[in-house]
């Protein structure tokens, strides 16, 4: 029997529950998800199956006193996972760019530090890509099961958010491996809490009681850079190439913005120089010979005795962001990242070793308004980073090529140059496509 | 007397028009992209008949949705409103109801050479589904794209549909039209190179009728006698009177 309060409880948790379900399956039956996605709504399905079998029949059977532990963390846990649902419904696969998507869950989940990761893709309402810290669902889901007794696994589930302006577009949604990189980031606890007495013991004399503050400060910083770094390693100066793209929409890289520090990022002057390093020792300094390359060089020459503290509100503050700032740049502790991104990255392959075999290929394809998973009766379709980063460099310096074959656009004219743009883009993403049919059929 | 002199008989080139066979594609797919007269398919199928290309079907769809508007007019109204965009991965399906239609691609990109049409068929055991794929099959030389498949489904059953079955046939054929004589690799006519199924680009009725000398003033539109604001307030206040409703003026 349930008491009175229990059965209100109860009621309410069945309603949500209820709802949150018919949600999904409206949704299922109307669009369709990109793999892991839709693995993920199955998940929450069969959870809000069994949670209501819970409700309904075992939990009257339980102890009073438990009776109401149960159900209220059962509230908590599906309070978590609503939080995820929404967002997730909304990336049916016409809003995202499937194949780049399915690319790299496949790319993320095959590195050897998160084996069987399965990437999930939000559209989220901010004009930002983030990662979706997913400590919280998968302790939520690993309660629920505990609760309603369920007897499947809770699946490894990593949840990116793109902005759903940028729908299916292929190059700015390179951004999504920074996002990967936090995922990574988060996964394996790279910068626990633990570390920061550590961390900070140099700063103690400066920071006395804001010491952990400064710790804090310091980690988040190490890992963006982190995830910028992991970025690079992993697609190579198509990620480069995009962040310099959105800064120039946000702050058209103006010379005060680029140095300057935020509470939450370090100042792009630091991560771009960070992502130089990596293109140089990748060996892309040939092949990504562009306009932007010069303008790359020329923010990373920026001497870091230049960067700017984030805006405060207490001027006494100034010297404490500086001296933060000092400390980020010394040498040891941007070691420190790379190390980590070298040690967790141990495995992957250097996407200009993948490039420089197929770049011709691509650059022949695009000139002649093929998708680029063309070479000929070999049958060897170029690895998506290969296509990425050649259809980036082709956008940079031979889009003449291709206004040359196509009489009726007007380069010069916005809007059939960026009809062509997107043209090209969609070449791309069907050579992905094509990669990824190809891939399954060899396995 | 003047001799006339005895006319020379013009050289013309023969016209081989003929569907290629399987050597003749084949040659053509190995030559360079950037020769005018090489063929590509991509990703390349498994193997070739004899005179015909497979055709798989892709993941693409515009799937028709309940118009608001009474009727459909060509190069007036947004062709997006008349379908919504899906896309099915490989190994998931759509249904097609009975008598109803979807617009396709095939999982195939094509360039065709420069001498070169062709045409898509049905595969004879879809036919015989009632499932027909193609009212507009003829392609023109260096076409490259996708082909939209405009998908019917004319039985009485629901049919399903699984992106990357085999569902058209493709016939190319050789041909001496001027398009051969090229010298250099272009794209033209209205859909650039696409990667999925698009939607009709059809021009202004106005446009599509001047040259036959039909002027702008003389092509009516459904609804045009709604179209003078006044005479339309009037005929709606005259509607209303006429159920017994008082009208004031404003």
């Amino acid at each position: 029997m349930l008491t009175e309060i229990v059965l209100h409880k109860c009621t309410s948790a069945h309603k949500l529950v209820s709802s949150l379900k018919e949600n999904i399956a409206t949704s299922k039956a109307n669009n369709s998800y990109p793999k892991w996605s839709d693995e993920f709504l199955t998940f929450c399905e069969h959870t809000a199956d069994a949670t209501l079998d819970f409700i309904d029949k075992r939990l009257p059977a339980l102890e009073g006193s438990n009776q109401e532990l149960n159900i209220l963390s059962l509230i908590q846990g599906w309070e978590v996972l609503h939080t995820f649902i929404k967002p997730v419904l909304d990336a049916d696969t016409l809003k995202v760019p499937y194949p780049l998507v399915h690319f790299l869950s496949e790319h993320i989940g095959g590195l050897e530090a998160v084996k069987g990761t399965k990437i999930v893709i939000e559209l989220i309402p901010e004009l930002n890509y983030l990662q979706h810290r997913h400590t919280s669902v998968r302790i939520a889901m690993r309660l629920l099961k505990i609760i309603i007794g369920a007897a499947y696994e809770v699946p490894w589930f990593g949840f990116l958010g793109l902005p759903y302006s940028q729908s299916n577009s292929l190059f700015m949604n390179c951004l999504l491996y920074h996002e990967a990189g936090h995922f990574i980031a988060e996964e394996i606890n790279l910068f626990p809490e633990e570390d920061i007495p550590e961390l900070t013991k140099e700063l103690k004399s400066d920071f006395k009681r804001y010491a952990n503050w400064a710790g804090m400060t310091i980690q988040v910083w190490m890992e963006e850079l982190f995830a910028d770094i992991v970025a690079v390693k992993l697609i190579g100066p198509a990620y480069t190439y995009a962040s310099m793209e959105l800064l120039r929409l946000v702050h058209n890289l103006s010379r005060t913005n680029i140095r300057t520090f935020s509470i939450n990022h370090p100042a792009d002057a630091l991560r771009f120089r960070e992502q130089l390093k990596i293109l140089k020792a990748d060996n892309w300094e040939s092949s990504a010979e562009t306009k932007q390359w010069q303008e790359l060089k020329k923010i990373a020459n920026i001497r870091q005795n230049t960067y700017l503290p984030p805006d405060d509100e207490d001027p006494s503050m100034r010297k404490k962001w500086l001296k933060l700032i000092e400390f980020l740049c010394r040498p040891k502790n941007i070691k420190k990242v790379h190390d980590l991104a070298d040690q967790y990255l141990a495995d992957r392959a250097n996407p200009c070793d993948c490039f420089m075999q197929s770049a011709a290929i691509i650059r022949e394809c695009l000139q002649h308004g093929i998708v680029p998973s063309w070479s000929g009766m070999q049958r060897q379709i170029p690895h998506p980073t290969a296509i990425i980063n050649g259809a980036v460099f082709f956008l940079l310096s031979d889009m003449d090529d291709l206004y040359k074959i196509v009489p009726s656009i007007n380069k010069n004219k916005v809007g059939e140059r960026a009809s062509l743009e997107k043209r090209l883009e969609m070449w791309c993403i069907k050579g992905i496509e094509d990669w990824l049919l190809r891939k399954n059929k060899n396995q | 007397m003047a001799i006339k002199k005895k006319q020379k008989p013009v050289k013309t080139k023969p016209n081989y028009s003929g569907v290629l066979t399987k050597d003749d594609i084949i040659k053509r797919l190995e030559k360079p992209v950037k020769e005018l007269r090489s063929l590509v398919i991509t990703p390349l199928p498994d193997g070739f008949d004899r005179d015909s290309i497979d055709l798989r079907l892709g993941s693409h769809f515009f799937v028709p949705r309940s118009y608001r508007s009474h009727c459909f007019i060509p190069g007036l109204t947004s062709p997006h409103h008349l379908y919504q965009e899906q896309y099915i991965p490989m190994g998931s399906f759509l249904v097609l109801p009975a008598h109803n239609t979807v617009l396709g691609g095939t999982l195939e990109y094509i360039k065709l050479p420069s001498d070169v049409s062709g045409e898509v068929l049905n595969k004879s055991s879809w036919a015989r589904t009632f499932i027909t794929i193609e009212t507009a099959p003829w392609i023109h030389p260096l076409f490259r794209g996708c082909l939209t498949l405009e998908i019917a489904n004319v039985s009485n059953a629901p049919v399903i549909l699984y992106p990357g079955v085999k569902i058209a046939q493709l016939i190319l054929l050789s041909t001496t039209c001027d398009t051969s004589k090229k010298k250099k690799d272009e794209i033209e006519g209205t859909y650039i190179g696409p990667v999925r199924p698009e939607p009709a680009q059809l021009q202004y009725t106005e446009k599509a009728l001047d040259p036959l000398g039909i002027s702008k003033d003389e092509v009516t539109y459904p609804g045009d006698e709604y179209l003078n604001h006044e005479d339309f307030q009037t005929h709606v206040a005259d509607m209303l009177r006429a159920k017994g409703y008082t009208i004031k003026k404003p």
